[in-house]
């Protein structure tokens, strides 16, 4: 008896090196594919760990691959499918909105960068892509007052004065919007965005 | 005073419901919108003003559902014949579902619709009164928003005129341009009815209407944030305009139009259309061309 369990022990210690072995070799081959461009491929790869329906980084990975082909739709449904397995999961729910924003689906991008705010309060990319999402809708007082809270938390940040200059000359408010612009100027002396607009708005 | 007070309960039922409703959920977008559109008549022998006010409220799901209803009330005011008074009251009730695919295919978004309306009025001869009309519809907008197609198909039946069908057919196209600040659509109506005696000696109608749109930068005159010119040529009588939850059913022929209008946005939960359109209309019957001058203007509130 104890000579069989040895065997069996045996036996297992053999079998678990070899099996890691086949999990990153079908890792590595779908990072080498994607690295080359061929993301349907490294998809393809990954896909009966998908289809086992409980990898979790799997389906983010081919969610992700899927979003870089294009395949937006693809991809929302399979982030739809790694929120459901966890809905705590900050990265499934900032990834689908990388294929929303590509739909310009906007409301769908501020409901799930909602739902990361609430789990994380200042998570800058979800932030960002509110932000996105508040553009797209042009809802400037919101972005306007949205930026300006980010312009506070992160205030080294030139990407969040776009934004807010940007709210600001949508309503109109050229002084502010300019204010903002030259404060991104500072921090991104090239930014052609700003530079633009405090050459057409110089009073004559 | 009844239209009145239809729409103000309206109102303040949709200004109590619906900013609960959306903020219930962040997944619902509620508007409503009041209009109100006097006009008058020159040239007709029958016909002298119009009263037509109306309530829209729309809710949203994300960008994937949206439903709607509608409720106008038109009045006629007609030229007095023999000693009768010929006005028509009309109610007009509809509905509408949109649903929104997204197909990578298409690289765009796909809109099942499908409208349904259902009208009665007090017409002396009952000839526009029993309207019933369903209208499904595909649409078709790119991921850029920079390029629209739809095509609906009506069903019009006036159950009390001689089971009158009319059926239209509407294909439309719409593309932006000078980096989206322009958008211009082209419709067409084809109209054809079961019964030429009941649409005025002729049983096909077509016509086209070309609407441009565009807006302007912050700080524009006025504070207008766009203005917009509507053409519409050709002929159509028992018309039907979705986008603007309208049956022309009270309608002669229409032989021509011209819109003109702004709007302004009041931050973000506000916009403001007044519009002003001159139709010119033929009543083929009695041979008679006249003009119908109009105001339009139409508040949203969006929650």
């Amino acid at each position: 008896m104890p000579n069989r369990k040895n065997h069996l022990i045996a036996i297992l210690l053999f079998l678990i090196p070899l099996t890691v072995t086949a999990g990153s070799s079908v890792w590595d081959k779908s990072y080498q594919l994607a690295m080359k461009g061929n993301y349907s491929e490294a998809a393809d790869v990954l896909e009966p760990m998908v289809r086992k329906g409980n990898d979790e980084y799997a389906l983010l990975r081919v969610a992700y691959l899927n979003y870089l082909q294009g395949n937006y739709s693809d991809a929302v449904s399979m982030y739809e499918r790694a929120v459901r397995l966890n809905p705590e999961s900050i990265d499934a729910k900032l990834g689908i909105t990388l294929p929303l924003m590509a739909q310009q689906r906007w409301r769908q991008v501020k409901h799930y960068t909602l739902q990361v705010l609430r789990l994380s309060h200042w998570n800058y990319v979800a932030h960002v892509r509110l932000m996105i999402a508040e553009q797209g809708m042009k809802k400037w007082q919101e972005l306007a007052k949205h930026a300006r809270q980010l312009a506070v938390a992160y205030p080294s940040d030139a990407t969040v004065l776009v934004y807010l200059a940007r709210a600001y000359a949508w309503q109109g408010n050229v002084q502010a919007a300019k204010v903002a612009y030259e404060k991104v100027l500072v921090r991104i002396p090239g930014h052609i965005e700003a530079k633009r607009y405090i050459k057409d708005h110089v009073r004559p | 005073m009844k239209v009145l007070k239809i729409v103000s309960l309206t109102l303040i039922t949709a200004t109590c419901v619906l900013p609960w409703a959306a903020q219930a959920a962040n997944e619902w977008y509620m508007s409503a919108t009041a209009s109100i559109a006097p006009g008058s008549y020159s040239g007709s022998v029958e016909r002298n003003a119009l009263l037509s006010a109306g309530v829209v409220l729309n809710a949203d799901y994300l960008e994937d559902v949206s439903i709607a209803f509608s409720f106008n009330n038109a009045t006629i005011d007609f030229v007095p014949a023999g000693g009768a008074d010929p006005d028509i009251n009309q109610n007009a009730i509809a509905g509408r579902v949109q649903y929104h695919a997204y197909s990578d295919w298409f690289n765009g978004k796909v809109t099942s619709q499908l409208t349904v309306h259902t009208i009665s009025n007090d017409d002396a001869t009952g000839a526009t009164d029993g309207v019933t009309v369903i209208a499904p519809k595909i649409a078709y907008m790119n991921y850029r928003n920079d390029l629209y197609m739809s095509l609906e198909w009506v069903n019009s039946d006036y159950s009390k005129n001689g089971n009158l069908a009319v059926s239209q057919i509407t294909p439309s196209i719409g593309f932006s341009f000078n980096n989206t600040a322009d958008w211009l659509t082209i419709r067409m109506d084809f109209i054809s009815s079961n019964d030429s005696t009941l649409t005025q000696g002729d049983d096909s109608y077509a016509s086209a209407t070309a609407t441009w749109i565009h807006w302007l930068q912050p700080n524009a005159v006025l504070g207008i944030n766009n203005v917009s010119l509507g053409l519409l040529v050709g002929e159509r009588i028992f018309a039907v305009d979705n986008d603007a939850f309208a049956v022309y059913n009270l309608a002669d022929v229409q032989t021509g139009a011209l819109t003109l209008s702004a709007g302004w946005q009041f931050g973000s939960e506000y916009t403001l259309v007044s519009m002003l359109g001159i139709g010119n209309y033929e009543n083929k019957t009695i041979n008679n061309s006249y003009k119908q001058q109009y105001l339009y203007f139409g508040l949203t509130r969006y929650w």
